[in-house]
């Protein structure tokens, strides 16, 4: 008994989370809504959290729910970072995992500061393909001088 | 030729195109020896690739 309550401390977690893609865009949120749920029924403060995005997967994943298997190429990823009691991991788990919905899902330790979303690395990639482009047209802008 | 990589603080695992530079063509984790890591940065490395390969964002194996 004593051990549970030296670990009384809470913790920060992220859950991760890949939802099917025959899910529609706008029920996305309801799935969402019950992952968060479950945190908070366990007594989790959330901390932060990115509204899941389309992916290509890097190979392919299947899920059987009931009678019917899926076999899926790309997914909704996205993540809520929260924080609770250690004790509280194996309830979350568990319920996380009798969600149909859910493809995949991944409980990490993590720290209370986001270093990384999905929107601004999106964000990134695209400063870096314009930057590409452009540094590509200057190369050829000198080529006219030499013709004259 | 070390890697300028390899001083972030902090790796995540859904940071694929960080990840993606430490992968071999077969997108296996590329050794210290190539990495020019430093073993604490190597070991969270490893574990950001394996959970990246879990969550579908890198393949297992490439040909």
């Amino acid at each position: 008994m004593s051990t549970t309550e030296d670990h009384k401390e809470s913790q920060v977690y992220e859950l991760g989370y890949l939802i099917l893609p025959s899910i529609a865009e706008d029920s996305l949120s309801d799935v969402v809504n019950a992952l968060k749920g479950i945190i908070s029924k366990v007594g989790g403060t959330e901390l932060d959290s990115e509204m899941p995005i389309k992916i290509d997967l890097a190979y392919t994943m299947s899920k059987v729910t009931g009678a019917r298997k899926y076999v899926v190429d790309d997914a909704y990823i996205g993540w809520v970072k929260f924080e609770c009691e250690p004790s509280c991991i194996n309830e979350i788990d568990t319920a996380v995992k009798q969600l149909d919905e859910v493809l995949r899902h991944l409980l990490v330790k993590t720290t209370k500061e986001t270093h990384f979303t999905f929107a601004e690395a999106l964000k990134k990639q695209e400063e870096a393909e314009e930057a590409k482009l452009e540094g590509d047209k200057p190369a050829e802008a000198p080529v006219e001088p030499v013709v004259q | 030729m070390k890697n300028p990589e390899v001083n972030i603080d902090h790796i995540d695992y859904k940071d694929v195109e960080t990840l993606k530079k430490f992968l071999t063509p077969h997108a296996r984790i590329q050794s210290r020896k190539r990495s020019g890591a430093p073993s604490h940065f190597q070991r969270s490395l490893a574990t950001a690739i394996k959970r990246a390969r879990f969550m579908g964002l890198l393949p297992y194996v490439s040909r």
